[in-house]
């Protein structure tokens, strides 16, 4: 299905770390949201007219925020120069275009949210395309490591109602996202969020019986969906607390990080899936065994 | 001789007292107290820990003050303000009102400002602030002050009860502005006591606000060179 491939192990590795500094970048700024920081700074690209103000109070989440995010802009450029010259598939480079040209977007929002005072579509907009580019971030990475050569080589014929299935999860995941974004932003009726939450739930829980009963076989694919089963439990806890105790700014943003991390492995998942040849039929007689 | 002057003098009091529009003499006020019923919730310490130049400032502990209970049973900082039926138009003084940052903590916490009216911004500490003034009628702004003594001045130039005005780089950092249209409001003080001068005669509504424990209005009725009472009680949530 894919040509073989000749990435470097080390170039493997690089996108993974960026990855993980992407969700580091997604658990700085839920810091400040969390810790009521945004405009603890109101000046940008400077703060208070400096490249490195005290970094105390709320400053130090503002303006770590934006450290973070710069280093971060730079690794996701080299990245892209990095698969410029050793990455041979067009798709992948493109990826890492997409990324790059996200982040630069991310950055204006995020300068545009300062100086607006957090408008909160903006804030929104920044929290979503956030979250698209660490999900860039981990479909890069997934392509060039390991698990993609692991995945092909044991990719089979799965159902299409598997493959719609692992589909709609994303889509609800992100939905149920801009529900959460929309709550922390607005201050608005938190209902929505919590019908979104056993949306996804159930979702997840159809993905797992669709996985189970049609395309057992398929390990990855089934890892993937375990994962986010006992991810979106694990969620839905924290959301809880995060909920009883919105004056924890650790346990609001670490709802907010998981939640980032289901949307990515739902991603995988669905990608997966979707790399499998696939037939029409679904029934257990007809599904692959 | 002598009876000539009184005479004379009386004759002026008596023409001024007619003759001048919106007369001083003609001018009511209205004064009352805010008492608090239940149990007062216990003040809490608030953590200066983020900015130790915060911490050096005080040499104890400093008390979280949206709810504070006077030891006669009042409650200080409420806004009390004519929020219906003054008519005719006050245009801003020449007063500035003044908005201090010293030792992390805003001086005054609540406080009423005309439209128009100048308001001066200042740091008095020897870190950063930014001031943040969440105002929904008004234009929102937020302005740093990274300098010790520096100086910001702001105008309202619509009605808004409340602005919130804080700190987001110290949170505990919170005051209140009501801006309104004339200079009838007040806030109380450490004994819940408040005042409200020179208002004309005639029916108003008053309204009491306090950041936690809500809004409560009252009719009164001001006659004319006579000092109204009004009272207020909020009880515990």
């Amino acid at each position: 299905m894919d040509k073989q491939l000749e990435t470097p192990k080390w170039l493997a590795h690089y996108a993974l770390f960026t990855a993980c500094f992407t969700f580091f970048l997604i658990i700085a700024g839920g810091m400040v949201t969390s810790t009521d920081s945004g405009l603890a700074v109101p000046d940008w690209p400077l703060a208070y007219g400096m490249w490195f103000p005290p970094m105390v109070g709320g400053i130090f989440y503002e303006h770590g925020h934006r450290m973070v995010a710069g280093v971060t802009g730079i690794l996701i450029l080299l990245l892209n120069l990095f698969l410029w010259k050793n990455e041979s598939r067009l798709w992948v480079r493109r990826l890492g275009q997409i990324m790059l040209l996200g982040v630069v977007i991310q950055a204006l929002l995020g300068g545009l949210t300062v100086i607006l005072l957090l408008p909160p579509q903006i804030s929104i907009a920044h929290a979503m395309l956030g979250q698209a580019i660490f999900c860039l971030t981990v479909a890069v990475a997934h392509a060039l490591g390991k698990s993609w050569q692991g995945n092909t080589n044991s990719l089979q014929t799965i159902s299409e109602s598997v493959w719609r299935m692992c589909l709609s999860v994303p889509i609800l995941v992100s939905v149920q996202l801009f529900l959460g974004a929309y709550y922390r932003h607005t201050g608005a009726a938190l209902m929505p969020h919590v019908i979104g939450a056993f949306a996804v739930l159930i979702g997840i829980c159809f993905q797992n019986y669709y996985v189970l009963r049609f395309a057992a076989d398929m390990k990855p694919l089934l890892r993937m969906s375990m994962r986010l089963l006992l991810f979106v439990c694990l969620q839905i806890g924290l959301g809880l607390v995060a909920w009883m105790k919105p004056e924890w700014p650790s346990m609001v943003t670490a709802h907010v990080g998981l939640g980032a991390l289901i949307l990515a492995q739902s991603v995988l998942a669905a990608w997966t899936a979707g790399r499998c040849p696939r037939k029409t039929v679904s029934s257990p007689a007809s599904s692959v065994a | 001789m002598k009876s000539f002057t009184v005479s004379k003098l009386m004759l002026v009091v008596a023409f001024a007292a007619v003759a001048l529009p919106g007369s001083v003499f003609a001018d009511s006020s209205v004064a009352g107290s805010v008492s608090f019923t239940g149990e007062a919730p216990a003040a809490k310490p608030v953590k200066m820990n983020a900015d130790p130049a915060c911490k050096s400032a005080h040499s104890g502990p400093v008390m979280d003050n949206s709810v504070v209970v006077n030891s006669n049973n009042t409650l200080k900082n409420v806004f009390v303000y004519v929020k219906e039926g003054v008519t005719g138009e006050y245009p801003a003084p020449a007063e500035v009102v003044k908005l201090d940052q010293k030792g992390c903590w805003y001086e005054p916490h609540v406080f009423g400002i005309q439209v128009g009216q100048q308001l001066e911004i200042s740091n008095s500490d020897a870190t950063l602030h930014n001031v943040n003034a969440k105002a929904k009628a008004n234009r929102p702004f937020n302005i740093a002050q990274p300098v010790q003594n520096m100086k910001s001045k702001k105008k309202f130039s619509k009605p808004e009860v409340m602005v919130s005005v804080k700190c987001n780089v110290h949170p505990w950092m919170q005051s209140y502005a009501g801006v309104v249209e004339h200079p009838f409001f007040a806030v109380t003080d450490a004994t819940g006591a408040f005042s409200i001068e020179g208002l004309p005669a005639g029916d108003y509504v008053l309204e009491a606000w306090h950041e936690e424990l809500g809004t409560q209005t009252q009719n009164i009725t001001v006659a004319e060179g006579a000092a109204a009472t009004a009272d207020f009680s909020f009880s515990a949530q």
